[in-house]
């Protein structure tokens, strides 16, 4: 039996200088094969180009917001599963092959996540939005096999830009909200859920999240307001079920 | 319980809207509505008043006997306080002033507890204060 396609969409805003890194942590995933789809969100400093080189799918909208990137590459995509990475993170080599594997077997899933480790990009000064100590707060998980963070990083934690959905997730509960301007991840994650999506939290890390002076969203600041706003949604879908 | 309790002032989240208080408690991930007299209550707590005043207010306000009144606000706080939400106050928080309410019929303060989302919420829960951060970039 083939092994499935695997679409992976990645948005980006002006950051050619760590796009390479993401699309090349994609193109050595063990599991194959993968369709790359780069969506560039009004980049001016030459993302898609980096994206071209590296032979990845492009597709080009007005800036619209990571939302409807991530949407216009649902739209585009083509493979009975469907990963998000984002610009400025890595993959592990395993990490699709692991979660396409537990999908597979399961066929009842309709999604899985896992676990994400964060580090403070080494080549550049530590973010002036971190506060001392912080990192060393972080609620962290004991994982098998997975070694406690190290200087400059924290984790694993649970991240909801772990997800890999089958493609037909999308087509029952739509893709994520443009609405949000943080934590349209987990928005999208309380929908599926709410919507009976079944789904597992699988004990591995699958995606090391770079820290640096312009993450869009940084996590000590996961946007409340929008946080509270999404869950309020989502007592209210769950009250109609009653 | 003791009389003066103050809102968590970590790792906890809340806003009102259309008379309903929405909690996150990012240490254990759960999150909760307070409906009914609930977010009068919630506010009335943030405002420093005690049980007994909280009470009493909530009486005058709905026209309704203290004896049907106090009962479910004791409650209503010990539930509160059993997940968290609330602190005992060492000593009574000054008060400040009584918040705006609309009128409205009594219903009883009201505690939902939502844990299914657990796995997407706690996600760092390391000591966020109540006041968000400056956003960045």
């Amino acid at each position: 039996m083939n092994a499935p396609l695997v679409s992976v969409v990645i948005p980006v805003h002006d950051r050619a200088h760590y796009l390479g890194p993401a699309i090349d942590s994609v193109q050595s995933q063990t599991h194959k094969p993968v369709e790359l789809i780069v969506v560039d969100d009004g980049s001016s400093d030459g993302s898609a180009q980096v994206a071209e080189e590296r032979g990845a799918r492009v597709i080009r909208q007005c800036q619209r917001g990571v939302s409807a990137a991530r949407n216009a590459g649902i739209e585009a995509a083509t493979g009975d599963y469907i990963a998000f990475l984002d610009s400025d993170d890595l993959w592990p080599e395993d990490r699709l092959a692991r979660q396409v594997v537990h999908l597979e077997r399961h066929p009842e899933l309709e999604f899985v996540l896992a676990y994400a480790m964060m580090f403070v990009d080494p080549d550049s000064p530590t973010p002036s939005w971190l506060p001392t100590g912080w990192l060393a707060g972080v609620h962290t998980v004991d994982l098998p096999g997975v070694q406690p963070p190290g200087p400059g990083q924290a984790g694993p934690v649970a991240a909801g830009m772990t997800l890999v959905a089958r493609a037909r997730l999308f087509e029952r509960i739509g893709g994520y909200d443009p609405s949000y301007t943080t934590g349209q991840d987990i928005e999208l994650l309380t929908r599926a859920a709410d919507a009976g999506a079944a789904y597992e939290r699988l004990p591995f890390v699958a995606l090391n999240y770079r820290l640096h002076e312009t993450n869009s969203s940084p996590p000590m600041n996961q946007g409340m307001p929008d946080m509270l706003r999404l869950l309020r949604a989502s007592v209210i879908r769950r009250r109609a079920l009653r | 319980m003791r009389d003066h309790l103050a809102i968590k002032s970590q790792n906890l989240v809340h806003d009102t809207v259309d008379g309903e208080t929405i909690l996150i408690h990012l240490e254990k991930g759960n999150y909760y509505s307070l409906t009914g007299a609930g977010a009068e209550v919630w506010a009335l707590v943030g405002a420093g008043k005690s049980s007994e005043q909280i009470a009493v207010e909530l009486a005058e306000r709905h026209g309704r006997p203290l004896e049907d009144v106090a009962p479910a606000v004791t409650t209503f706080l010990h539930e509160l306080l059993e997940e968290d939400l609330l602190e005992p106050s060492v000593t009574a928080a000054a008060s400040n002033g009584t918040p705006a309410w609309r009128a409205s019929s009594w219903r009883p303060p009201k505690l939902e507890k939502f844990t299914e989302m657990q796995d997407f919420l706690m996600l760092y829960g390391s000591s966020v204060r109540q006041e968000p951060l400056a956003p960045v970039g």
